[in-house]
């Protein structure tokens, strides 16, 4: 409580009853006839507003579970596709070539020729002739 | 308690009790249009909580929520008052040593309106006695001076702005 609010206290119950008791010694006082079709008024939209708003969170829960719903109802279906696309072996079947046809392709050299080829006395100036030129491609 | 029984018994209330409330107002704010408005402001309140009214003095019931309102309303003046005067401690002492109860007579307060009305210029006395005092609709008055209703409105509204500055700085020289 402020200072403020000290000084201007709420009426305790005989200050009240003391003011009810002079209002009605006093000759009466007829309120503006208006007060009662305000009040009314602003009761009514305030009921019309908690009527559209309660209609409003009934629109959003709805909606809010029908996308669950459907959520529920398609997730499995979705699940179930992937599923199948990986056991029927699409992508296994799928023009992958097998190890002997990939190194078949490729000229493979055996251990005897290689050793052949070193033991041959202008090896070493090829390999040094043919790694320039690479180098050379290279920087080209 | 239904919606269409609070209604009922919300129509009771005020038929029975708007004077009285009114007149709580009137005493302790001494301002007209700020009695009105708590007045209405304790009708919607009283509504509100009606169902947690425990139903053995509706008029004690109603004259508290006022009377609360009421003073609610006198702290909130009075901040506004101060945020915009020095001379707050002199303000505040004089408010604290009077009571609330005998700073205003309703009938004065009453009587000043009807003074203020009366001083209103033409076109909007005649609509603002009508309406405030003989408590007519826009529509009936509109009907009665047979003027379009727009018109009678905005000099209802109009009046009703020059009655609240004239009321306010009357309170204030005083």
């Amino acid at each position: 409580m402020t200072d403020l609010d000290r000084t201007i206290e709420y009426l305790s119950d005989d200050d009240h009853n003391e003011l009810i008791i002079n209002i009605e010694n006093e000759p009466q006082i007829q309120a503006p006839s208006y007060i009662d079709r305000n009040v009314i008024s602003i009761v009514e939209t305030a009921e019309r507003r908690k009527v559209l708003n309660f209609r409003l969170y009934c629109a959003r829960v709805g909606f809010a579970v029908a996308v669950a719903i459907l959520f529920v109802c398609i997730v499995p279906l979705v699940s179930n596709l992937k599923s199948d696309i990986l056991s029927n072996g699409y992508f296994a079947e799928e023009s992958l070539d097998s190890k002997e046809d990939v190194l078949a392709l490729k000229p493979v050299k055996t251990k005897q020729e290689v050793m052949k080829e070193v033991n041959d006395p202008g090896y070493f100036e090829k390999t040094e002739i043919s790694i320039r030129s690479h180098i050379d491609d290279l920087l080209k | 308690m239904g919606e269409i029984d609070s209604k009922e018994k919300l129509i009771d209330l005020m038929s029975l009790y708007k004077n009285l409330v009114f007149s709580v107002c009137l005493k302790m704010t001494g301002d007209y249009f700020a009695a009105e408005d708590i007045t209405q402001e304790t009708f919607i309140s009283a509504y509100q909580h009606l169902k947690d009214f425990d139903g053995q003095s509706e008029k004690a019931w109603l004259c508290r929520i006022a009377s609360n309102k009421c003073v609610d309303h006198l702290r909130s003046a009075k901040r506004r008052e101060l945020a915009t005067s020095d001379d707050e401690l002199i303000r505040m002492e004089s408010v604290s040593c009077g009571s609330l109860l005998e700073q205003y007579v309703a009938t004065e307060v009453m009587q000043n309106f009807k003074d203020s009305c009366d001083g209103l210029p033409e076109p909007y006395r005649t609509p603002a006695k009508l309406y405030f005092e003989e408590g007519l609709t826009a529509r009936e008055i509109s009907e009665r001076s047979k003027e379009p209703l727009k018109t009678v409105q905005s000099h209802i509204y109009r009046a009703r702005e020059m009655l609240k500055k004239k009321i306010r700085k009357e309170d204030l020289l005083t």
